[in-house]
């Protein structure tokens, strides 16, 4: 009897063998070091997290728009939706959940100023953050997800976001061919699964995660929870600083260097379940066009088929 | 291996110093008992044998280095004193040998739980100093021993090495833990995706043991051919003995047969670290 074919997965640990023999992507010298330079320490011990966290929540707040927010349905999580077959049945067990979640925002917007800056402009960040995706990108997105397909509009900010980048993308599809269409069937996490092998093979991400607005992990095959907190305080910080430039719900999308060549890109995307965040580990910087082409990729794939 | 020149540019080059890049192995495995300190003092032995500057770490709390090679490991400063204070000079740290080119640095007595042990990043910087001032020092190649499981600072001194070997005890239970490895792996190539993955080397093997000769049969069926190093570490009661007299077996009179298999994975390590 084979000692091992019954206990464990061959295709996938062949799969990750052969990944890790893969030869490491080239990156220059300069790149390796741009971001944080000889002297960087590392990311804030355990004992900063709690802090980073109550300050990237307070940075979600909106008094303006607190009322505005509609109650979010939860996303399926990820044992849920497995058991289910279906995010509708998912989406119900999760109510009690969604309705504690909709009544935090408001609590938390007591306690916080109205007048509070966004938290990235009060602290030196060690992440670099691509000024390019922060607002122009990210309305594109907000416009294709939200099913207003004003390919004009897309069109035009699309040029402008590429006149303004300057950063030389390192993934291996940093073209302008569109990614593959996902035509993804099957329980919510089935269909993530499959995005995420979409990622990887036409763009070469490494690893993706997938949480909701609160924080709740809906895929994670990265297992960082700094990476995850980053992620969610990034995204919230976008969102609040899109509301007040455009007087609208918007989302945006951002990058954070988290290795000599690897790059966090978060990518949130509005959808039924409310925001969704996105985190992506490519081996650089992917520009705005594709993080459009994955946030609508992510969006076709989030919304059951009819 | 790795030398590195630099050039002055004065109207014409010049050569003005030549240094040596250092190279940092990690010998890791997700389970304990797989003969991750065995194969660390052997291997360097090996390293110094042919002439490397050789530099053993130990990086394991449970000091296992300093148990097997010297009396007073207890009592020594070593790895986990540097990370807990970057400014403690290596230099008082090395122990030397009887065998010129091979030095040793202990465990130490600060242990990897006294610094908050667990929480990857918190010594990756430090490390990394660690090793440029082994570089300083002159060494060619640093191998270090570290505990059991990817997390804390074996994590962090994964970020910063330049290969790993992961010993695998030949039997069909330590071989099932095989993919928990490659996740933490492919994990720590994200953060240091410069990390070479030498292979998993097979330890214990008991030939006249049918289930540990199918238990390596059947990794190299699985794994890609390069992930499973062609030397295997056989069971052998001479690491026992060695172990007592607190020696690497190469110098055991009737070490003769481990040290050709330890010269030989010396060579296969190399060959993959210089693809």
């Amino acid at each position: 009897m084979d000692p091992l074919q019954p206990w464990l997965d061959a295709k996938e640990v062949r799969r990750l063998a052969e990944g890790l023999l893969a030869p490491p992507p080239e990156v220059e010298e300069a790149a390796v070091d741009a971001a944080y330079g000889q002297n960087f320490e590392g990311f804030a011990g355990e004992d900063d997290v709690p802090a980073l966290s109550k300050a990237g929540q307070a940075v979600a707040v909106d008094l303006s728009n607190k009322q505005e927010v509609p109650p979010a349905p939860q996303p399926p999580h990820e044992d849920k939706a497995e058991d289910n077959g279906s995010t509708d049945n998912a989406l119900s067990q999760q109510a009690d959940t969604a309705s504690v979640a909709t009544a935090s925002p408001a609590q938390d917007a007591e306690k916080s100023s109205p007048t509070a800056e966004p938290i990235a402009a009060k602290v030196d960040s060690p992440f670099h953050i691509s000024t390019n995706q922060n607002h122009s990108a990210a309305d594109v997105i907000a416009v294709k997800v939200n099913g207003q397909e004003d390919k004009a509009a897309v069109s035009e900010v699309s040029a402008a976001s590429s006149d303004i980048v300057k950063e030389p993308s390192t993934s291996p599809a940093a073209g302008d061919e569109p990614i593959r269409k996902l035509d993804a069937q099957g329980p919510f996490l089935s269909r993530i699964r499959q995005f995420s092998q979409v990622i990887r093979e036409d763009l070469g991400a490494k690893a993706m995660f997938l949480i909701d607005v609160n924080g709740q992990i809906l895929l994670d095959e990265v297992e960082n929870a700094k990476l995850i907190q980053v992620a969610r305080t990034l995204a919230n910080a976008s969102q609040r600083a899109n509301r007040q430039s455009a007087g609208a719900a918007a989302v945006g999308n951002l990058h954070v260097k988290i290795g000599a060549s690897s790059t966090l890109e978060v990518i949130p995307v509005d959808s039924r379940y409310g925001l969704l965040i996105l985190g992506v580990i490519f081996p650089g910087p992917i520009g705005a066009v594709r993080v459009m082409q994955v946030a609508d990729e992510l969006y076709r794939t989030i919304e059951p088929r009819r | 291996m790795g030398e590195k020149m630099l050039l002055s540019h004065c109207g014409f080059v010049t050569l003005t110093k030549i240094f040596i890049v250092l190279i940092t192995i990690a010998i890791t495995s997700q389970k304990g008992g797989v003969g991750k300190t065995t194969v660390s003092i052997n291997l360097a032995h090996a390293y110094a044998r042919m002439g490397k500057r050789t530099l053993l770490v130990d990086a394991d709390p449970q000091g296992s280095v300093g148990l097997s090679l010297t009396r007073q490991s207890r009592s020594l400063s070593g790895f986990y004193d540097a990370i807990a204070d970057s400014d403690f000079p290596i230099d008082q740290l090395i122990i030397p040998t009887r065998l010129e080119t091979l030095s040793i640095v202990p465990a130490g007595r600060c242990s990897d739980y006294e610094l908050g042990g667990g929480a990857m990043g918190v010594s990756l910087h430090r490390v990394r100093t660690f090793f440029k001032m082994a570089e300083e020092q002159g060494y060619d190649v640093c191998i270090i021993d570290t505990a059991a499981g990817l997390f804390g600072a074996t994590a962090d001194v994964l970020s910063a090495c330049t290969a790993v070997v992961v010993p695998q005890q030949a039997e069909p239970l330590g071989v099932r833990s095989v993919p928990k490895m490659l996740e933490a792996l492919t994990r720590m190539q994200i953060v240091n995706p410069r990390l070479k993955v030498c292979g998993v080397l097979m330890t214990m093997v008991q030939n006249r043991l049918t289930e540990s000769v199918e238990a390596v049969q059947a990794l190299r069926n699985l794994l890609p051919q390069k992930m499973v190093l062609r030397n295997v570490i056989p069971r052998d009661d001479l690491f026992v003995r060695a172990s007592a007299k607190g020696l690497p077996v190469g110098v055991m009179e009737e070490g003769a047969g481990v040290l050709a298999i330890f010269e030989s994975l010396r060579a296969e390590i190399d060959a993959t670290i210089n693809q």
